[in-house]
């Protein structure tokens, strides 16, 4: 008798003290695109959310299901997301695409950068290249951080050499006249500049200057650049269960930040075939943590 | 399979791509596609040369900048760069090239690519530098492989190889106009056009170069010719890359000897021409194929070849005739990339080639050989610090020579800076096409006629032992290596093969002796901001001796109270080919290229070429060798305007042997004992449009 008198006395205890339980914490995730990096970020991120969350896959342009917080994964979706009005965390989004949507960042805007900050990628160069080497850049559009890339490339002595590809100086031009007098060519996100139809003839020249590529992605390394720090959708969906967990808890989304965990891939054949002695993946992520 | 996806995939970025242009591009530029989008494999492991601390043999590379720095305006004169290179000219318009000891104006004994293209042809072997369709403007890195390396360079790579690598078809986006004039005739006028695309490449360059030869009145050196050159790049998919070259040269280059009635000044005319075609695909795993075809046609008309020298002399037309030779070269070749595991990269493939020479003068009939090779090279890398190259090549010279020519070296990595390698590499040299088949009567090419070996010509086989040295100091790297190449069965034209007539001993090509070379090479070269240094000096010493003695050696015929026939001919062999094969190198020789920023615009440079005494073998003992050389070049260029774009440009004054050093030069008749290469100058200007 007592017991039955206890079971429900803890039964209510219980559902009294997790009203959360009886009303979850609705997300939807809006995917710009299916499969590839967004459906790895929304597994990743599904699987790194505790039961109290009850995440709804969407695609761009289909309904959007019923929340409290809109993760929108690649710039489609942050696209759409602005033009709403429920507070909304964006993944996969480029710092200089999510500065340029309609909504102001604040507490219930804000994002997860796809970029890696300039000071990682600097240090990534400062691992791999002895001394302090000419950084070679192309663009097609000025990037949103040149003047800080300027500033760091100054604070560590970095000879910083910019060209622009444009009408007047087609990117063929542009990047041999880059790599005469550059050490090593650092990738800034310019798909205008770099991209699939591009890249051949990039990489090309680049080994025949012997001038070492340090890209943006695991897939400029496959292609043939020196290296790149990035992150994975894997490292972006648990930052971004952490922002959402904070939002829960507090109504406030952090302010907009870079990946804080990476990894560094290393095109080891390029190395050798540069005569570059750099060390492995795993200790250059160690290395660029503590340079950064 | 998967490549009919990333087909799709890639027109439908293309597709995205092409809609958003104009004012929508720049947004096109901040997507997450900037990250997320695959990518071809671009340096695929066939791309990726060996850095020279991991290559088996030593190796010298001439980039463009030493090309431009050095202000040689011929292919030739820039081994002149290389650790123990000998550069000859047999007049200004036949220039030679070889490594080690023993060579001639015909020098065979090298492998010799442009582009993958062996370009020495029969049926003498040699490679006709003025008349390669290739500019020098056009060259954007030469790799001279110094020793034997048949398992990864092929047929004939016996000395050494030289591999010419043109610039790619991307390498150009703008127009240009190039003009050389100068002293000693030089005028040269070229044009050059490229576009680099999506999927499509090319360059194109025409041009004509002259000049007045070295010395006018004594000998008809001079050279007129205009060649064409292309170079395309199709890319119909990510994985699969096309390239089509061609090439035509056509000139008159000058012949004579002033006094000479059996060589009287002459026009020869020679038109050389090439297609290529290769097909390059990437497999999914990385791996990569190659398959390349290509063919070459020379046609060479001298047409007052003396074929009579008594006739010659008496200036009779019946003293001369046309010599006419047509020489061709096709062939296709299978090359893969295989990556074996983490720790193996092969390089393998076969190769069949089909080469033709019809020179009626020299020749019974036209000859075609067939001849196929296999080859497999393989870097394995045992440790961190140790790899291993081993690799051969088999091969059929469809002459009825079938060799075998392996090789294996290891290079350990000390430190990463510091490596040591040591190598044993062998080649054969099969004969050529003259030596085999020369069939010649009266005294067409030989004053005193020609016999065909008897018995037939065995290849000749190298086997080379080297130990090396590759370091890195900071901004100065170190190469050195010494090296001990035994050949065997040397083919010489022996002039005391068939003494059937004592009076006008015939000559005939024979496997004569063995030759001993052995040397030191060092190179260093060291950059700072505004220049760079590279020097080399290079030790050599080469001896022969006959393996067995030729029968001539014991002839008891007594030609005077105290000395035999045998030992007369026994001294003549001493002095006609064991001591001439001692001279045959220098003992000494070095050069050095500086070149130094003046301002931002204004770039010098200076070459210093030293050399000293060298004979080659086909200058009789009775003439005197080439003396020791002392040249300096000098450059200054003022460039203007962008870099390599519309407006932009360079002016450039180079003189050449400045200081005037009378070193005389290649001499195997009398008039030109004493012959030299006069200091000139000549301007150069580009112009960007």
């Amino acid at each position: 008798m007592t017991g039955r008198w206890l079971a429900l006395a803890l039964t209510l205890l219980f559902l009294g003290l997790s009203p959360a339980q009886a009303q979850p914490f609705r997300v939807a995730l809006v995917l710009s695109e299916g499969g590839g990096a967004y459906q790895e970020l929304s597994a990743a991120l599904q699987g790194g959310l505790s039961s109290r969350y009850r995440v709804q896959v969407a695609g761009v342009g289909e309904p959007l299901p019923e929340a409290d917080l809109v993760v929108a994964v690649g710039m489609k979706a942050a696209t759409a997301a602005a033009n709403i009005t429920l507070p909304a965390l964006n993944v996969l989004v480029p710092r200089a695409g999510f500065d340029r949507l309609s909504r102001p960042a604040s507490p219930s805007f804000s994002a997860i950068y796809m970029d890696q900050p300039l000071e990682r990628q600097l240090a990534l160069i400062s691992s791999v290249l002895p001394g302090t080497p000419h950084v070679g850049v192309l663009y097609a559009t000025p990037p949103v951080e040149l003047e800080n890339l300027r500033r760091l490339s100054a604070a560590r002595n970095f000879t910083l050499y910019e060209h622009v590809v444009d009408q007047r100086h087609p990117l063929a031009n542009a990047l041999s006249n880059l790599l005469e007098e550059s050490e090593v060519l650092l990738v800034l996100p310019d798909a205008q500049v770099y991209n699939s139809d591009t890249i051949r003839n990039i990489l090309l020249e680049t080994y025949r200057k012997q001038v070492p590529m340090v890209g943006l992605s695991p897939g400029y390394v496959r292609a043939g650049a020196l290296c790149a720090v990035y992150s994975t959708p894997q490292q972006i969906a648990k930052q971004a269960a952490d922002a959402i967990e904070q939002f829960a808890t507090s109504g406030r989304l952090p302010a907009s930040q870079y990946p804080v965990e990476f990894d560094v891939s290393v095109n080891t054949q390029v190395a050798r075939s540069l005569g570059l002695v750099i060390k492995d993946a795993e200790k250059l992520r160690a290395e660029v943590r503590r340079r950064q | 399979m998967r490549h009919g996806l990333s087909v799709s995939k890639r027109l439908a970025f293309a597709l995205l791509s092409s809609i958003c242009t104009g004012s929508y591009a720049a947004d096109e530029a901040i997507t997450e596609h900037a990250y997320l989008q695959e990518f071809p494999v671009v340096l695929t492991p066939s791309r990726l040369a060996q850095h020279i601390s991991e290559a088996p043999n030593a190796v010298t590379v001439i980039d463009r900048q030493m090309i431009k720095a050095s202000g040689f305006r011929n292919i030739a004169d820039l081994f002149r760069l290389v650790p123990g290179m000998y550069v000859g000219n047999a007049g200004a318009n036949t220039p030679f090239v070889s490594l080690n000891g023993v060579s001639d104006q015909y020098s065979r004994r090298m492998q010799v690519l442009v582009d993958g293209r062996s370009v020495y042809l029969p049926p003498f072997g040699g490679v006709d530098w003025q008349d390669l369709p290739v500019f020098i403007d056009d060259i954007e890195r030469i790799e001279v492989v110094r020793g034997p390396a048949a398992a990864s360079h092929g047929t004939n790579s016996f000395y050494g190889v030289i591999n010419i690598l043109t610039r790619d078809a991307a390498s150009l986006n703008h127009k240009s106009v190039t003009v050389n004039k100068g002293e000693m005739g030089i005028s040269d006028v070229s044009a050059r056009l490229g576009k680099a695309g999506e999927k499509f490449d090319y360059r194109a360059s025409f041009g004509f170069r002259s000049d007045g030869g070295d010395n006018p009145t004594q000998l008809h050196d001079t050279s007129a010719n205009h060649l064409l050159n292309l170079r395309t790049n199709y890319r119909p998919l990510l994985s699969d890359s096309i390239e089509f070259q061609l090439g035509v040269s056509n000139g008159v280059y000058g012949q004579g000897t002033l006094g000479r009635a059996n060589d009287v000044f002459r026009d020869i005319r020679i038109e050389n021409d090439f297609q290529q075609l290769a097909w390059t695909h990437s497999w999914d795993s990385g791996d990569e194929s190659k398959v390349t075809f290509y063919r070459i046609n020379r046609d060479y008309t001298d047409p007052y070849k003396c074929v009579n020298f008594r006739a010659c002399g008496a200036f009779m037309p019946q003293g001369f005739a046309y010599d006419v030779a047509r020489s061709q070269r096709q062939e296709v070749e299978l090359q893969n990339t295989t990556q074996l595991g983490a720790s193996n990269r092969a390089v393998w493939g076969a190769g069949m080639r089909y080469d033709y020479a019809n020179q009626p003068l020299i020749f019974a009939t036209s000859h075609g050989l067939h001849q196929a090779r296999v080859f497999v090279h393989d870097e394995w890398r045992a440790t961190e610090a140790a790899l291993f190259n081993v690799g051969t090549m088999y091969e059929d010279d469809g002459a009825g020579h079938k060799s075998t020519s392996p090789r294996l070296s290891m290079n350990y990595h000390l430190t990463p800076q510091h490596t040591v390698r040591a190598l044993v590499s062998t080649a054969t040299r099969n004969p050529m096409m003259a030596e085999l088949y020369l069939q010649t009567g009266g005294e067409r090419y030989f004053s005193r006629g020609y016999t065909p070996p008897a018995g037939g010509l065995r290849p000749e086989r190298i086997l080379s032992k080297e130990v090396g040295y590759v370091g890195q100091f900071g901004a100065l790297s170190v190469d050195g290596r010494v090296y001990y190449d035994k050949v065997s069965d040397i083919i010489f034209l022996d002039a005391y093969a068939d003494l059937s007539n004592l009076a006008a001993p015939k000559h005939s090509f024979k496997n004569l002796s063995d030759g001993t070379f052995k040397g030191l090479d060092l190179s260093a070269s060291y950059r700072w901001d505004e220049g760079r240094v590279n020097a080399n000096y290079s030790y050599q010493k080469a001896t022969c001796a006959f393996s067995s003695y030729p029968t001539q050696y014991f002839n008891p015929l007594p030609i005077s109270a105290t000395s035999t026939l045998g030992q007369q001919i026994a001294q003549q062999y001493q002095i006609d080919y064991l001591n001439i094969c001692g001279e045959s190198v220098p003992t000494h020789s070095g050069n050095l290229l500086l070149e130094q920023h003046l301002s931002e615009s204004v770039m010098f440079s200076t070459g210093i070429y030293l050399r000293g005494k060298v004979r080659v073998t086909d200058v009789a003992s009775g003439f005197p060798p080439e003396s020791p050389l002392r040249r300096v070049d000098l450059r200054v260029a003022k460039s203007f305007g962008p870099k390599d774009e519309a407006g932009g440009g360079e002016v450039a004054l180079i003189v050449q042997n400045a200081f005037q050093d009378n070193a005389t030069g290649y001499a195997n008749v009398p008039q030109r004992t004493n012959l030299v290469f006069k200091r000139r100058a000549y301007l150069t200007a580009t112009i960007n449009f």
